[in-house]
């Protein structure tokens, strides 16, 4: 427990009789106003209180309603861990094909830093073919074939930007809000908000791919100040699912089911006494991890679907890969399950080393994505599943039109370095409007100079799609109230359908 | 107190006031300064020394009522003291509405009631005060009490010349409108424009933006700036700064220029503190001017870009007309006790919104067919729920989905992998509101259910991938509600013209 909400505490044991008349008497005073205003709470919201539909400590995964009717219900995130090169997918830039291999302008590196680019560097163009796709005629590179087939199901936005240039920090920002450690995730604030229309599964899961997990660790997906209930839960598509969820050797489930219910009552006592919710959150998760031991196994386990969405998403059970976790997000949306994040890790396309060069290990990664996203689209859409489920994909920046140079020196690959000005993030489902195009970078892509969206506004955006209001969605936290978009972000109303 | 000391405080505040008028009227001099800018200046004080003889005459008046009681007696004697500073500032207030009123900003009958009032509480507090020394309670307090009155009166007509005349009630609770003999308030004004064609642009697009970002400071009773915007021959005739348009050229037009100015530029328009015009509206303004700025031209008549396309058509069909008549439908919430039964029953229950009385229900989390017991709990409830996912649900034997056939505001409907056939479809003929049907999976949906398919006027998306229903009975829907997005095939991924060999472009 946390000093301020021990104080908070102290300060309710020494309350009296007296103060509770007092805050009676007031609280009359403002009720009858209410009731003649008809304001301060709607009838709706007095009936869902009513119901039991307010927050309830005791049952904190419980569902929620929305502040206002939502188009979503579930978000899917698919963060590509490293920052893929927008250059080489989406952005497309003739002009910098003809600038390949000039001198960078001083104009263009004054005033900025970046995480390696030294002297002056070279300008380097777009590495592959593009052409454009569907309807809407979205350009596209050729290193995304299946995904390119979903170019009228999604809306992309050219002119994101961010305040970090750095891994770590950038992604903290996009997936918490804040460039700096201990606020909650993206994940936590929807389950806080939402809670979770299934209680046998958690409601924020997070599957990890690519080897490695994101460069700012776990606390991407941590609650932060929120109460740890709402943490996102990692689930492995290899081996236990969950870790230490299985019955140790030895020990039965039914025996695994009275330690518990003996744990939670001794806890129960605990919480009687000192009245914190963090002992409320420990009952409910040693609950949620023995229904868990049944219903996650089964929902993570992919071996039961035909074989043609196996060949759909291109996926192999049993092992550990974005596909597999593609499929799993899908099964996991069907489940109810509200907020399902994906990593995936080795965008870092410098070309410092071979993994890493634009014209390797980016190739590569775009392989092992393309075809298994292209399939959770359509496969979301062939089951009705895409209408209220967010699929965002994106990196937690973008790269630079220039070729980096690390040391000052042409590396032996080639490569991108970090940059914050311009990236592309796409949209699908979830009410947004598919087949659209949505900024406007330079004709080097260097710099968006048409509706510009900063990560706070794609926060702002996707609660806004799941029916919550980014301002209103605060937690209490040392004194101040706190929320995901801190004091930014606005909705972009223009993409919503 | 005594009086010659009270005397002495009322001579030295008349003074200073007296003074301060002097030293300001000394200053113009030798400059080239027009003297009535000088008039003006005092006179915007105006609203800043209102609200002294406000407080001091109101004041006055409680205390003389709290003095009636015995604790409070000795508020008696100060009550001369406070009428009097009450006067004082009356004089003052007066006197700068006035000046204030000479820029001709203002006019109209509010400004006349205003002053007449404003004179009368002025002369009501003289007169109270003459009749408090002579002792004649009955009277004093008549004449004290009338002034406060007028005092009220004048302070809400001073109020609704700054902030416009529905400043005060246009966002009253409805109840509240009732008992003042109000109108409910209008939730939308603008009528509806059923042919975009047609419209006129000024009168349907541009004169709403005015009216709402504008008009409250440029009309007949509040005119800044000699301008005004709530007649057209307003726009025609301009402001003290010259015309304010300039017809097929934004950029010289002091209407746009205004409106284009950054937000802390000192001569931006609607001023710092007033909600800015938005992009879109700006963007209609922009459209208008460059096209004559004509008052009766319609849309059809002249060009318009995607751009412009775009923002007059969510004008015209805005999102919320669209919405689904349920969504804005009031009924009696539901009582807790038949809520609590469905959750005990593994259903997860919730309002749609914190705004909506209406409910979603779904399914998902038990692998026990739904019993007597399940169907009952949701019939009971049936009229609340707008959005129902049985998806993958299975019945208990001997049970059908006739249950279906209480469910009058549904909208969304997952009935995907279960086994309802073409017979049960039938309960969803009294349906009026549907746009969401998922059928995908379940098998037992032939042709036979076309027909009913077809009665749903509001459905939007349809999903029969994996049902029996065949390709004519797919065209024959879409033939009769072109507008369905129906999801019937299974999507497959192909890779057609993907060369792995022409991989990079030759630059490195």
């Amino acid at each position: 427990m946390n000093l301020f909400e021990e104080l908070e505490y102290k300060k309710a044991e020494l309350n009296t009789r007296r103060h509770f008349l007092k805050k009676c008497l007031s609280g009359m005073g403002t009720l009858a106003l209410g009731s003649l205003m008809g304001s301060t709470l709607s009838s709706c919201e007095r009936a869902a209180d009513t119901l039991g539909q307010l927050r309830d400590s005791s049952n904190p995964m419980k569902a929620l309603p929305s502040h206002f009717l939502p188009k979503a219900k579930r978000v899917i995130y698919l963060h590509m861990a490293g920052a893929p090169s927008q250059l080489e997918l989406f952005d497309y830039k003739p002009e910098l094909q003809k600038l390949n291999g000039l001198d960078c302008p001083p104009s263009l590196l004054e005033g900025k830093r970046f995480a390696f680019i030294q002297g002056t560097p070279q300008m380097l163009g777009p590495q592959f073919h593009f052409k454009q796709h569907g309807e809407s005629g979205a350009w596209i590179s050729d290193r995304l074939p299946y995904f390119s087939q979903c170019a009228d199901d999604v809306a992309f936005l050219k002119a994101m930007h961010t305040d970090e240039f750095n891994h770590a920090p950038a992604q903290l920002l996009l997936q918490t809000g804040s460039a700096r450690l201990g606020k909650p995730s993206m994940g936590s604030w929807v389950t806080y908000g939402l809670g979770s229309e299934n209680q046998n599964l958690p409601g924020f899961v997070v599957l990890v791919s690519g080897g490695k997990t994101p460069s700012a660790g776990k606390s991407i997906w941590g609650s932060g100040f929120l109460p740890t209930v709402y943490q996102g839960v990692q689930c492995r598509s290899k081996g236990d699912p969950v870790l230490y969820l299985s019955d140790p050797k030895g020990i039965s489930r039914a025996l695994r089911e009275k330690s518990i219910e003996a744990i939670n009552s001794i806890n129960k006592k605990q919480f009687e006494e000192v009245g914190d919710p963090e002992t409320m959150t420990r009952i409910s998760q040693y609950e949620m991890a023995f229904k868990m031991q049944m219903s996650v196994p089964e929902t993570m386990d992919i071996k039961d679907e035909p074989e043609y969405i196996h060949k759909m998403y291109g996926t192999e059970p049993g092992k550990s890969s974005f596909a597999n976790n593609c499929l799993l997000a899908r099964r996991l949306a069907e489940k109810g399950v509200r907020f399902i994040q994906l990593y995936h890790w080795g965008w870092d396309a410098h070309g410092a080393g071979k993994n890493e060069a634009l014209n390797h290990g980016f190739k590569d990664r775009c392989k092992e994505v393309d075809q298994p996203i292209a399939a959770l689209l359509k496969d979301l859409k062939q089951r009705g599943l895409l209408e209220d489920t967010l699929v965002v994909w994106g990196g937690e920046f973008g790269r630079t039109p220039m070729r980096e140079n690390r040391g000052g020196k042409e590396m032996q690959f080639v490569g991108r370095d970090h940059h914050l000005e311009a990236f592309t993030v796409w949209m699908a489902g979830g009410g947004i409007k598919p087949g659209i195009s949505y900024g406007e970078t330079d004709e080097i892509g260097y710099y968006g100079i048409k509706d510009r969206v900063h990560v706070h506004d794609l926060q702002a955006t996707i609660l806004h799609q799941l029916g919550l209001n980014h301002e209103k969605l605060t937690y209490h936290f040392q004194g101040r109230d706190f929320r995901l978009t801190d004091v930014h972000g606005h909705v972009l109303e223009k993409i919503i359908a | 107190m005594s009086s010659i000391k009270f005397k002495k405080i009322i001579y030295f505040l008349s003074a200073f006031l007296l003074l301060n008028v002097r030293l300001l009227a000394q200053g113009s001099e030798g400059t080239m300064e027009d003297s009535s800018d000088l008039w003006l200046f005092i006179g915007r004080f105006h609203p800043l020394i209102v609200h002294l003889p406000i407080g001091f005459i109101l004041l006055a008046f409680l205390m003389e009522l709290m003095a009636k009681i015995p604790r409070f007696k000795h508020l008696e004697q100060s009550v001369s003291f406070v009428l009097s500073l009450g006067i004082l500032t009356s004089v003052g207030a007066a006197l700068f509405g006035y000046l204030l009123s000479l820029s001709g900003e203002y006019q109209g009958s509010t400004l006349k009631w205003h002053l007449y009032l404003g004179l009368a509480t002025l002369g009501l507090a003289i007169v109270a005060l003459v009749l408090k020394s002579r002792a004649s309670g009955t009277a004093y307090f008549t004449a004290l009490s009338a002034s406060v009155i007028c005092l009220t009166f004048t302070g809400h007509l001073g109020g609704n010349l700054t902030h416009g005349s529905d400043y005060l009630v246009r966002y009253m609770p409805n109840k509240l409108r009732l008992m003042a003999g109000l109108p409910p308030k209008q939730t939308s004004t603008a009528p509806k424009i059923t042919n975009l064609e047609e419209a006129i642009i000024f009168d349907d697009f541009i004169k709403p933006i005015t009216d709402s970002k504008c008009e409250s400071c440029h009309n007949a009773e509040k005119t800044k700036g000699d301008l005004r915007l709530d007649i057209k021959e307003g726009f025609l005739k301009g402001g003290e700064n010259g015309p304010s348009l300039a017809p097929g050229q934004p950029a010289q037009s002091e209407l746009f220029k205004r409106v284009k100015l950054p937000k802390d530029h000192e001569d931006v328009m609607p001023p710092d503190g007033k909600k800015p015009l938005n992009g879109d509206e700006i963007a209609l303004l922009e459209w208008w001017i460059t096209h004559e700025a004509s008052f009766d031209k319609k849309v059809g008549e002249v060009e318009i870009t995607e751009e412009i396309k775009e923002i007059l058509d969510e004008i015209v069909h805005p999102k919320e007309s669209q919405l689904n008549p349920v969504y804005t439908m009031e009924i009696e919430p539901l009582k807790e006790g038949l809520f609590k039964k469905l959750k005990e029953l593994g259903f997860s229950a919730s309002p749609l919104s914190y705004q909506s009385p209406f409910i979603q229900i779904s399914y998902l989390n038990s692998g026990i067919p739904l019993g007597k017991d399940h169907l009952n709990s949701l019939k009971n409830i049936a009229e609340h729920i707008a959005w129902l996912d049985l998806s993958h649900a299975k019945l208990e034997d001997g049970l059908s989905f006739d249950f279906l056939k209480d469910f009058k505001h549904l909208t969304k409907l997952h009935l995907d992998n279960t086994a309802i056939s073409d017979q049960e479809m039938q309960y969803l003929s009294s349906n009026k509101f549907l746009e969401y049907l998922n059928l995908y999976g379940a098998a037992g949906i032939s042709d036979q259910s076309v027909n009913i398919l077809n009665q749903m006027k509001l459905l939007k998306h349809l999903y029969l991938w994996q049902t029996s229903i065949s390709e004519s009975g797919k065209s024959e829907l879409q033939q009769a509600n072109p507008k369905l997005e129906i999801i019937a095939d299974k999507f497959l991924l192909t890779l057609e013209e993907h060369d792995d060999q022409t991989d990079s472009i030759a630059n490195n």
